[in-house]
């Protein structure tokens, strides 16, 4: 399923469990819970069950992937879009996460047919020079889908200000307090387009947005 | 349509459960500002991969807000007529799913025959399909499109444009809401 990467590749891919794992991991996996009250602001009550398995992960950093699960992939990317990819009923790949440098996050998978690769990052630039940034990028990568037969699904982004933020800690002497500037620009983007293999996609995302 | 049935304002409590095929959830970008009450289901489709979470969040929400309406956005490879079925199955039967499907109409032929059995399965699955972006798309493309669709589903069919006739839009769910009650 993966593909060798280059030996001067310096994204390292992580094995992990995909959506279709039967180890139960994404029965409560990747859930966040925002409780708004209406008549007394905002509380939020964010829960991240992020990797809260009891089971055991072996990841293999060899560029090599083990999956140990007994269905079939058959997906089939030979960008002839006269063929009906969801015939691929229900079928999903195991995803793959890279880390990559200046990321929070960089995965990729297939679902359906489609191609899937998001990005989390955050960044220090101004708010204008980001948006200009994105655009650029997401013109850039409707460009190339179309240049190869690829097909959009949906292709979005987004851009966040973080506030200021005051932070307390203590460690028995006093409480220090600090106020901090706003912590810069989260931004986030997915791609879920039709046609080209996940590494393929992963690359060309980086790589239009490697301004940002 | 959160609008339209008070769910903006607090009168009547609606909850949005955001299926992000992903890892990065995009969409609650936008929706963390509506002041609703926000699950987000990330890392694979409700409809097969992550049905399990779906389950466990209604019944967190059910616990924590007892919601009198919940809109589920779920990923746009999603065939929801799976998601109600196991919602039947395994949630609560007598629970009431209205569908909706919400189409491009300037690409719906494009896509056609690239996920032709996706959208099929979307199509026929709905109680109500919204042709968007009817502001770009030519008539005869339009009539093409409605004509398909009328063939896979008897959902009933609306034609608007979110970005161009919001208005419209708003008018088209009062309707669609006036029509489930």
């Amino acid at each position: 399923m993966c593909e060798e990467k280059r030996p001067d590749e310096e994204i390292k891919e992580t094995a992990e469990h995909g959506p279709d794992c039967t180890c139960g991991c994404h029965d409560h996996d990747h859930e966040h819970h925002h409780h708004h009250d209406h008549e007394h602001g905002h509380h939020h009550d964010h829960e991240h069950h992020h990797h809260d398995h009891d089971h055991e992960h072996h990841h293999d950093h060899d560029h090599e992937h083990h999956h140990d699960h007994d269905h079939e992939h058959h997906h089939d990317h030979d960008h002839d879009h006269h063929h009906d990819h969801s015939e691929h009923n229900h079928e999903h790949d195991h995803g793959h996460t890279y880390e990559v440098p200046g990321y929070r996050i960089v995965e990729t998978h297939n679902h359906e047919g489609a191609t899937i690769c998001s990005f989390e990052k955050d960044i220090r630039k101004p708010a204008e020079e980001a948006k200009a940034t994105m655009e650029a990028a997401i013109h850039s990568l409707e460009e190339w889908l179309d240049e190869t037969g690829a097909l959009i699904g949906h292709v979005k982004g987004y851009i966040k200000e973080a506030g200021p933020v005051t932070t307390f800690s203590t460690t028995g002497n006093g409480l220090n307090i600090e106020a901090h500037e706003g912590a810069g620009l989260a931004v986030g983007f997915a791609a879920i387009v039709f046609g080209p293999e996940e590494e393929v996609l992963k690359d060309k995302v980086l790589e239009v947005f490697q301004n940002l | 349509m959160i609008e339209a049935e008070g769910g903006a304002d607090g009168s009547c409590k609606v909850a949005i459960i955001e299926n992000e095929i992903g890892q990065v959830g995009i969409d609650t970008a936008f929706t963390d500002d509506t002041g609703l009450y926000t699950t987000e289901l990330f890392n694979g489709c409700v409809c097969c991969s992550i049905a399990g979470s779906l389950m466990d969040s209604l019944a967190k929400m059910e616990e924590e807000l007892h919601p009198e309406w919940v809109i589920l956005e779920t990923t746009g490879l999603a065939r929801p007529g799976d998601v109600a079925a196991q919602l039947h199955e395994y949630y609560d039967e007598d629970m009431s799913i209205t569908i909706f499907n919400i189409l491009d109409a300037r690409r719906w032929l494009k896509l056609v025959p690239v996920v032709g059995t996706l959208i099929d399965d979307q199509v026929e699955a709905a109680d109500y399909v919204l042709m968007n972006k009817i502001d770009t798309t030519d008539a005869e493309t339009l009539d093409k499109v409605e004509a398909g669709v009328r063939e896979k589903t008897k959902a009933k069919i609306y034609r608007i444009s979110a970005t161009a006739d919001p208005e419209g839009c708003a008018k088209v769910c009062r309707e669609i809401l006036a029509d489930i009650k």
